[in-house]
């Protein structure tokens, strides 16, 4: 009889679970269904191995020991196995529409992943009641191209973990196109668009990439056990998540005070940077670094009311004179 | 680095294993919605099961699971697999994922929770430090669940919602109908009571949400199709003059927007809008960069709108 790969991985999850001994390779090769008694060891190797890392991947924890002379395998329950999912009926209700959500959104890069999340869950959840069901209708994170943004996004994320390098074509905003081989460092998605931070050796520095504008994505496949490169140990993907009037060479702070509606929306508004700090329901104290004082004061008219410049002073003569020039013009 | 198709249903098929570890009679559709497939895939996989086992000599350690109709029989226990397996660090990042998109932090207490059932060492907060949907929104989350709780049951929700224009909050009884998320933000389609009207609210200007025992019945009894983004074409247009060019002068930023530039280097724009506090705002924002050429009702809008933020910008701070 045919076994598939599928069901000999099965077989073999099946087989260790249940070893009340931990069992040799032999053993495995001889009991386990889809292994050949008369393939030589070398063949029987490779196949244990990826079979192995597969289980690995499905979150079998397959402990080695090494007792006596013989290798021997067994399943690690308490590394594997998990308890009773207990969710608050609001939490359960927030996981379910999160992931109705987002397995209807074609630009979100680990559908598979997050169905087999839930199924994890369901299992472990006490009522079950955690199937991703909602009203939701739309779902688009990422409105260019979604299902290339999201695939794009998982093959790098898989390098971003495995520290593998990536090759891309890149059209950069001034239409140029160029070749770029990079250290994917992190990955970010905002207002529609997911962007890559990578070291970028050829230009000697880290770059921010919109994925919407690679091409011919490529991950390096050698050695995928082998990293290609580290990452700073403090690395934070947010820090590079900045707004729009925080690019540039020169940077100062401002100190905005958020009230009212601001406040109610005050952790959407400042998107992780700078400091908020003030009473709970707000007002809040905004302390923000800046580059471009011209476009802090554009985001402070575009997102009022309630935002209000504390200082410098200078940005609020920019933000003052640029509305009174707006008076005049349409007077 | 990309996992095979084998492994990928092998990981599909040990999901399946949990929900089949006591003798029973189960619907396809429940161990579907389990698993996130269809009702076939779930009969052809439960076949591929029942041929599987731990140990090829014992026909006991077969896995005793019959596919009959719409029913799938558990007629054994099952040998072994049958507790739930913990998450690994791919399955946590795309739960963490998720939950960002409608506004949960990774330090909250249900990631913390979760994680709880992933693997040792899988830590969300360390995951978002590679990996960033969203940031996180304070209370978005419980509001996007209640409003989802409100639509399915049918049930009246009284909104707290601060306008666009004014600031000013005002309390809404509404019929909740439908979800949309659109680049970063969350929309409510709701018939509205007080407007008499259906509507679209943003979310995240819902600062408060109760649900009343008072029930609604939907207008056909469906999940309306109504995007919350406006249909270009059917829009009127307004003429805008900016001063100079930019990277921001693009479809993106100004959605259905024409641009020409010109040769002195300012940039015409045929803008379309759904609303003069919209454009008025967008305008007046530009700090005197940007000057709307018509409709004339629309300049007026821009006056009083760069009206009202300079009496709010002009009184605040130390030096107003």
């Amino acid at each position: 009889m045919v076994v598939s790969a599928s069901e000999r991985i099965v077989n073999l999850a099946l087989y260790l679970a249940s070893a009340v001994h931990p069992v040799s390779a032999n053993e495995i090769a001889v009991n386990v269904a889809g292994y050949s008694p008369d393939q030589n060891a070398a063949a029987f190797g490779r196949m244990f191995e990826r079979d192995k890392d597969d289980l690995r991947h499905a979150g079998i924890v397959i402990e080695l020991d090494r007792s006596d002379d013989v290798e021997r395998y067994r399943v690690d329950a308490d590394s594997t196995f998990s308890d009773a999912v207990q969710l608050e009926p609001l939490e359960a209700v927030e996981l379910r529409v999160a992931a109705a959500a987002m397995l209807a959104d074609p630009s979100f890069p680990y559908p598979e992943d997050l169905r087999l999340a839930l199924a994890k869950l369901a299992a472990a959840a006490a009522d079950g009641g955690i199937s991703p069901t909602s009203v939701v209708k739309t779902a688009l994170s990422a409105d260019e191209d979604p299902a290339l943004q999201g695939a794009a996004v998982a093959a790098l994320t898989r390098a971003v973990g495995a520290r593998k390098r990536a090759s891309f074509s890149y059209t950069g905003a001034d239409g140029r196109a160029s070749q770029r081989t990079v250290e994917p460092w992190g990955l970010f998605a905002r207002d529609g668009r997911w962007y890559l931070v990578a070291r970028d050796p050829a230009a000697d520095g880290t770059r921010v990439f919109a994925i919407a504008r690679t091409t011919d994505l490529r991950i390096e496949q050698g050695r995928p056990k082998t990293p290609d490169f580290d990452p700073p140990g403090d690395f934070d993907v947010r820090t590079w998540m900045l707004m729009p009037f925080q690019y540039g060479s020169r940077t100062s702070e401002a100190t905005l005070r958020l009230s009212g509606p601001a406040a109610s929306r005050a952790t959407a508004l400042v998107a992780g940077q700078g400091k908020l700090s003030g009473p709970a329901g707000g007002p809040f104290t905004w302390r923000v670094p800046f580059c471009d004082e011209t476009l802090l004061a554009r985001w402070i008219a575009g997102n009022g009311p309630g935002i209000e410049v504390v200082s410098p002073e200078t940005l609020r003569d920019t933000l003052v004179s640029g509305l009174r020039t707006a008076v005049s013009l349409h007077g | 680095m990309a996992e095979s198709s084998a492994a990928g249903r092998a990981r599909r098929l040990l999901a399946l294993l949990p929900f089949l570890n006591e003798q029973r009679l189960v619907p396809l559709s429940e161990l579907a919605a389990a698993v996130g497939t269809d009702e076939a895939t779930v009969a052809e996989d439960l076949t591929v099961l029942s041929l599987c086992g731990g140990d090829e000599r014992d026909p006991g350690q077969l896995i005793g699971v019959y596919v009959e109709g719409d029913t799938a029989e558990v007629f054994a226990d099952l040998p072994a697999m049958g507790r739930p397996v913990r998450l690994t660090p791919s399955e946590a990042r795309a739960l963490t994922t998720a939950l960002e998109s409608i506004g949960v932090d990774p330090r909250s207490a249900l990631l913390e929770r979760l994680a709880q059932h992933a693997e040792r060492g899988v830590d969300p907060e360390a995951l978002a430090r590679t990996v960033r949907a969203a940031f996180a929104q304070d209370g978005q989350a419980s509001v996007i669940a209640a409003l989802d709780v409100a639509s399915q049951r049918g049930l009246v929700a009284s909104i707290r919602y601060a306008s666009a224009h004014s600031g000013q909050e005002t309390v809404r009884r509404v019929h909740p109908l439908a979800l949309h998320r659109v680049r970063d933000s969350w929309y409510l389609v709701a018939d509205c009571e007080s407007a008499g009207e259906q509507r679209t609210f943003r979310v995240d200007r819902i600062t408060g949400v109760s649900l009343t025992h008072d029930v609604f019945e939907r207008p056909d009894g469906t999940i309306p199709d109504t995007s919350p983004l406006p249909e270009f074409d059917t829009l009127p247009r307004a003429v805008v003059l900016f001063a100079e060019d930019g990277p921001d002068l693009n479809d993106r930023d100004w959605p259905g927007t024409v641009f020409e530039r010109l040769p002195d280097g300012t940039v015409s724009a045929s803008v379309p809008y759904a609303g003069s506090t919209w454009l008025a705002r967008k305008v007046a924002a530009r700090l005197g960069a940007a000057r709307i050429v018509e409709p004339e009702a629309l300049r007026g809008a821009v006056k009083r709108e760069a009206e009202r933020m300079l009496d709010q910008s002009s009184g605040a701070g130390s030096g107003g």
